[in-house]
């Protein structure tokens, strides 16, 4: 496997509405900002003249959720050229989406739905990935989703399934931590295993958020405040992959920004700490002019 | 699977409608999804299906305001339950999930009740669409002062993408405003109205409009020329020198609303 150079861009935050007015005011210190794709997919207006004008100040990571990698329907390619023109505008650290399907038969289901984990799903999946990667110009990541079933026919792990995804199609990984204590509870596996399993070459972001707990389940809703299980994950991630680029996500029940921004810094906190106690340091920051995508 | 997450009353329904068609269905779910002593197959399916409705539901309520104000939570749940079984998402973006909302309410039993519904679902859909329509740079007045007097007839005026003229049968100003105060809404005053819909800078506004202003509305958007508009604008107003007045009055008042965004 190569290694390639990757961008450092520290703690950020995933940009939502709410904070727009408080970002534009105060242009607070975050070192970030990831957005969800679809919303600046628009002609014009007021999102992505914020988008704009966030990006002059911060880099920006275009994080999508429709990209439906793991369809059997054809790749939306009108969409993937949608996302190449917000791309060119905004340039983008770098481009996310799911390792998931979200639509079949022409409908959207506004899901990230798990996969098959089979030989047959993972040449689909990795076939689409490098089709994407072409029409975009640049590799793109993909993260591990929270998940609720799985299949009978699956043949190997989750783990298993995304890294030689990543490397047939030679792309990144966007690495949730939450949504590996999700998965890893309502399947019953190990989630050190599942860290394990990943190739720290191929990490280049961690996503950090709160979920909700059902009792038989847990639930990534992005509601809550990220539990302490979690952090204790982040930081065994850090151990392993070297301090990376880490955002907290949250979409509901937002509260105000310098909450969310606590968090990243508590995220800092735990790297640099982690770091100091004389783990692996094996990623320091590039400047964001490296950046992969090249769109 | 899909066919389980979109059934309206759960995935369980849902498996069992299709089984009533072909047995081998069940079989098919059993030998297909993985359940455990925590949560069998089909309640893990029944998530999926829970969050499905539930994400479509808060995102029309958000582009739906009024019309969920109107309705009521209950009625509204089973609107967007009727609704989401005739036009399921097919756009990448939950920003159209509700572009069928307006035509749907015209056959809608709530539409009996609250037979301005869907007049009013087809404003706010307008108000949506306004708000992220491409930006254009509004026409200076200045434009104008530079354009020969000879050749006024002949201009075309270019109008604002975010523009837009609705012919409703519901005078919906008394129902928008009782929404907006967050008042119980009574019922709209039936009959023809006109409502323009426009974006100037980042908010949306929209009004009703009639007489001289709607003539030179419809002539503005079918790419007529402002001696057109005149020469209709004098037929209503009963002479030429009353027109011109009237004419000038609402291009000033369009150059203020920033709803002209060049001439040619």
């Amino acid at each position: 496997m190569s290694e390639f150079p990757r961008p450092y861009l520290g703690y950020g935050v995933g940009l939502r509405r709410p904070h727009y007015g408080y970002i534009l005011e105060r242009w607070p210190k975050v070192d970030w900002f990831e957005v969800i794709s679809e919303n600046f997919l628009v002609p014009g207006g007021r999102p992505l003249s914020i988008l704009d004008r966030v990006r002059s100040n911060y880099p920006v990571v275009l994080h999508g959720v429709s990209l439906s990698i793991g369809s059997a329907d054809p790749l939306n390619e009108s969409y993937v050229r949608r996302l190449r023109e917000l791309a060119t505008r905004i340039q983008p650290a770098w481009i996310s989406d799911h390792l998931c399907w979200t639509g079949i038969g022409g409908h959207n289901l506004h899901d990230l739905l798990p996969l098959p984990y089979t030989e047959e799903a993972l040449r689909h999946v990795a076939a689409r990935v490098r089709r994407v990667q072409d029409l975009l110009g640049c590799r793109i990541a993909l993260e591990n989703p929270s998940t609720y079933l799985s299949y009978r026919h699956s043949t190997m792990p989750e783990w298993e399934f995304l890294a030689a995804v990543a490397e047939a199609a030679d792309c990144l990984i966007l690495l949730d931590i939450n949504n590996v204590y999700v998965s890893a509870f309502n399947h019953g596996f190990d989630p050190h295993a599942y860290l394990n399993g990943i190739p720290p070459d191929r990490v280049i972001q961690f996503h950090l958020a709160g979920h909700s707990d059902h009792g038989r389940y847990l639930l990534d809703t992005h509601d809550h405040p990220i539990i302490d299980p979690v952090w204790a994950l982040y930081a065994e991630a850090v151990r392993r992959f070297g301090q990376v680029s880490t955002l907290i996500e949250r979409d509901d029940n937002i509260p105000e920004f310098p909450e969310l921004a606590a968090e990243a810094e508590k995220a800092r906190t735990i790297a640099e700490t982690t770091h100091a106690l004389g783990d692996r340091t094996r990623q320091g920051p590039a400047p964001v002019a490296s950046a992969d995508c090249r769109a | 699977m899909r066919a389980l997450i979109v059934a309206p009353e759960g995935a369980a329904q849902g498996l069992a409608a299709l089984c009533d068609n072909d047995l081998r269905w069940a079989d098919f779910f059993e030998s297909t999804i993985a359940g455990d002593s925590r949560l069998s197959a089909l309640e893990r399916v029944e998530i999926y299906a829970n969050m499905y409705f539930y994400r479509l539901l808060d995102s029309l309520k958000e582009d739906y305001p009024g019309v969920l104000a109107v309705a009521g939570e209950v009625e509204f749940h089973n609107l967007i339950t009727d609704y989401l079984l005739a036009h399921p998402p097919a756009h990448f973006s939950l920003r159209y999930a509700g572009s069928h909302l307006p035509e749907f309410l015209r056959a809608h039993r709530l539409a009996r009740s609250r037979p301005f519904l869907p007049a009013l679902a087809e404003l706010e859909r307008a108000i949506l669409d306004a708000f992220d329509a491409p930006d254009a740079s509004p026409l200076e007045p200045s434009a104008l002062e530079a354009i020969p007097p000879a050749q006024w007839p002949e201009i075309r005026f270019l109008p604002s993408p975010s523009l837009r003229l609705l012919a409703l049968d519901w005078n919906l100003e008394e129902v928008w405003e009782q929404v907006q105060r967050g008042e119980a809404a009574g019922a709209a005053a039936p009959g023809p109205c006109w409502v323009r819909v426009w974006r100037q800078e980042f908010r949306v506004f929209h009004r009703s409009v009639a007489g001289v202003e709607l003539a030179g509305l419809q002539h503005l958007l079918a790419g007529h020329s402002l001696g057109a508009w005149c020469e209709e604008a004098a037929e209503l107003a009963g002479g030429e020198a009353e027109a011109a007045a009237g004419v000038l009055a609402v291009l000033r008042q369009w150059l203020a609303d920033g709803i002209l965004v060049g001439v040619a």
